[in-house]
């Protein structure tokens, strides 16, 4: 997988020069890798009965230290402990990375970013307290706090937002995406930049998926030019997930005004990112499907989502949102072999994120008594992966 | 008991007929009471039923809450936060059952367009189910608040008629009885002193007209004795006698 | 805009998972003065229930308040002394305290009557 010394121009360095720069960094994230749950410790943890027999249980993990101080577990607390060791891990790894490292870290954050500026504005709509807001905001993508504060300091009317816009948002290393995003919207209202309107009108949702493709076709870009194998592997990561993005935006689109005729043309493709494998031609396709059906028709055209459609139109048990995930995990489990690029950080930000997910399903289930349906999550550098076990069959 | 009526023949048809309203009253409450008391037990039943149900309705709902989470990220904290109007609402009504009024709710849909596009990238399905798990359990909680409160009310009402035919029972025709008793009683008593008195009097009529007669023979006696020297008198006394007679032409 | 007068609203006073489903189903709603709903998370007191509980049960435009049993629990001597009918109060089960009969009135009274005889 790993091909050391290419001929590729890359400014991540190559075999010789990598360590210099980024070697510390990365032979910490690998030391990381070692923290995440193993089998057993899923596995016990599914057989608990109660919540306190999971604390205990989390005790002997790398979480422990992390759960001590908590007299007891619910899955909110869970959540949120396991969300801030992730980000203390992470913010030491950045505090101890350099260019081009530390802007690829960066933005691994800005999709969090994106997140809590879309809370932080539409709390403050409803009149939430600015400090319940920020308790709310996922840790990975703060930005400055005085940035932060100074949102609900605008008033409420077009004036206010527009000045929200240019003296707060601007700033922030996600505006960029908002600029492009109100543009687009303006070009489509066909008044300038109205950005209350944008803001009131537009569902919530829909704006925090254009930023998002922004987001993804930006980060596309910027994983380009630093060649060599980041660009193999973390280009095959997002194209992978820009199109997810496309077939999920237009798979829950159905029955919502986005999925009527004249907006799919408008606003549904402004949705759809300009890369992965799906672009052009899938993209263009999937403008027309309008139903599960239709759908399905173009997602079978392409080897990689093919499965996925299936396990989604079989399932009883999994849907399309599983079959993703368990891709998901496969290829960034496969991000941590080879070495010399920075792909393995993604990976574990993301892994770490469905690690998150796991517990707060098994600790849910446990809470609420539904045993039979404890067992369906993705684990982590299983021994039991489908993918796993096939190798090791041969 | 503070003024008792006179004991007086129009009072008694007064108070007879007081008893005939009292007792057809009493009658027309236990039916009342009766038909209450058959519809209070089925409320209780469809009460008993509908929070079985709810029990396990509330766990699947809250599953499916979790289920949508994992699918689709943190999405709680954003439901809540935003402009939003009322889907669904409850209309208050009124439902006539044994004379008894019951309040009724019934379930009216605005019309009102909420976040639809929650989890557009990803997890869109799980909570559309979550969504529709929880609409049906809203459903059948609003038919449970319309059971609770008619229940409620059914019992008070219930409560209330039931006191009232006690009340009759014990009270009222009672009491219009007892005055039924004491005027004929005294009736019969004022009846009994009427006849006592009349003959009485007429006794009392009687001597009189014996005394008188027995007075009349002394005179007579006495006057025949006398009778010869004052016959003048007695015949003047007889010529008016006679004189009455003349007047008859 | 929508009829307001046609109809109550429904409130919602209870945890997160409760109120976030029940707003999904459409009970939600805000206005300028307040909302009909509250989120009892570790931050909420009993103090702040209370006082959102009289303000819901005051309000002419509301007619049913669901508010989860554990909830309820806390603010019992306010729901003893409440006799209106509308709003109706309906205690629920929450995720993780399911639904106990011996602390729901109206089910002691039902059971009192259906299982004890009859008069």
């Amino acid at each position: 997988m790993a091909t050391p010394g290419t001929a590729q121009p890359t400014s991540v360095g190559g075999m010789d020069t990598f360590n210099i720069a980024h070697g510390f960094v990365e032979s910490l994230v690998r030391g990381m890798r070692n923290s995440f749950l193993s089998d057993s410790d899923y596995h016990h943890l599914t057989q608990c009965d109660n919540l306190d027999d999971c604390k205990m249980n989390l005790g002997e993990t790398d979480f422990g230290p992390a759960l001590q101080e908590e007299s007891t577990l619910s899955p909110t607390i869970l959540q949120s402990a396991a969300i801030n060791k992730l980000s203390t891990e992470f913010l030491y790894l950045r505090s101890q990375s350099v260019a081009p490292l530390s802007t690829f870290l960066d933005f691994i954050t800005h999709e969090y970013m994106i997140d809590n500026i879309m809370l932080l504005l539409k709390g403050t709509m409803s009149g939430r307290d600015i400090n319940d807001l920020i308790s709310m905001a996922h840790p990975l993508g703060l930005f400055k706090e005085s940035t932060m504060r100074s949102i609900p300091t605008f008033e409420s009317n077009s004036k206010g937002y527009a000045d929200l816009y240019q003296c707060v948002l601007v700033d922030t290393p996600v505006g960029v995406y908002f600029a492009k995003f109100l543009k687009e919207t303006s070009q489509q209202l066909g008044n300038a930049g109205e950005v209350r309107n944008v803001l009131e009108e537009v569902e919530i949702e829909i704006i925090k998926a254009s930023l998002q493709k922004f987001w993804l076709e930006d980060f596309y870009a910027f994983c380009e030019e630093l060649g060599g194998e980041t660009a193999m592997m973390m280009g095959e990561i997002l194209r992978t997930r820009a199109d997810t993005h496309a077939i999920n935006v237009t798979l829950n689109s159905f029955g919502t005004a986005l999925n009527e005729p004249s907006m799919r043309l408008s606003d549904r493709k402004r949705l759809y990112p300009s890369f992965g494998h799906l672009y052009p031609h899938g993209t263009a396709m999937l403008v027309n499907a309008h139903d599960p059906d239709s759908l399905g028709a173009v997602v079978s055209q392409f080897s990689q989502y093919a499965p996925a459609w299936t396990v989604h139109t079989s399932g009883v048990d999994k849907s399309i949102d599983d079959a993703f995930y368990e891709r998901d995990v496969h290829q960034l489990e496969l991000a941590f072999e080879g070495q010399m690029h920075f792909a393995c950080f993604y990976a574990y930000v993301k892994l770490k994120e469905q690690e998150i997910r796991n517990l707060v399903w098994i600790s849910e289930c446990v809470l609420q008594n539904q045993k039979e349906s404890i067992n369906s999550f993705v684990p982590i550098f299983s021994q039991h992966s489908p993918w796993r076990v096939k190798n090791q069959r041969r | 008991m503070s003024d008792i009526p006179p004991p007086t023949r129009m009072n008694q048809q007064v108070f007879k007929l007081k008893k005939k309203a009292a007792s057809s009253g009493h009658r027309l409450l236990k039916k009342k009471a009766d038909a209450l008391k058959a519809k209070f037990r089925d409320y209780a039943k469809a009460i008993a039923a509908t929070k079985g149900n709810m029990s396990q309705h509330t766990k699947d709902s809250f599953f499916s809450l979790t289920q949508a989470t994992y699918a689709a990220g943190d999405f709680k904290k954003k439901v809540r936060e935003g402009n939003m109007v009322a889907r669904v609402r409850v209309g208050a009504g009124v439902d006539n059952v044994a004379g008894v009024k019951l309040p009724v709710f019934t379930e009216i849909e605005t019309g009102a367009v909420g976040q639809e596009s929650l989890g557009l990238i990803g997890g869109g399905s799980k909570i559309l189910s979550s969504r529709s798990k929880f609409t049906s359990l809203l459903s059948s909680l609003i038919k449970l608040a319309s059971l609770q409160t008619s229940f409620v009310t059914l019992d008070e009402a219930m409560k209330v008629t039931n006191r009232r035919v006690n009340a009759l029972e014990n009270v009222t025709i009672p009491r219009i009885e007892g005055i039924l008793d004491y005027i004929s009683r005294e009736l019969d008593e004022l009846e009994r002193e009427d006849f006592t008195r009349l003959k009485k009097v007429q006794a009392s009529k009687e001597e009189k007209i014996k005394e008188e007669q027995v007075k009349k023979e002394e005179e007579r006696e006495r006057l025949k004795k006398e009778g010869r020297e004052i016959e003048d008198a007695k015949g003047g006394d007889c010529m008016e006698e006679e004189g009455e007679g003349d007047l008859l032409f | 805009m929508y009829s307001q007068s046609e109809g109550k609203l429904v409130a919602v006073i209870g945890d997160e998972d409760t109120v976030t489903g029940f707003l999904l189903a459409g009970c939600g709603h805000r206005t300028a003065e307040s909302t009909n709903f509250l989120v009892c998370d570790e931050k909420v007191t009993s103090v702040h229930v209370e006082e959102k509980f009289r303000e819901l049960s005051t309000r002419p435009d509301v007619g049913i308040i669901l508010i989860n049993q554990h909830v309820a629990s806390s603010i019992r001597h306010v729901l003893k002394d409440y006799t209106e009918t509308i709003p109706t109060v309906l205690e629920i089960p929450s995720k993780d305290h399911p639904y106990d009969p011996e602390q729901d009135y109206i089910m002691q009274r039902v059971n009192m009557y259906l299982g004890g005889g009859q008069d």
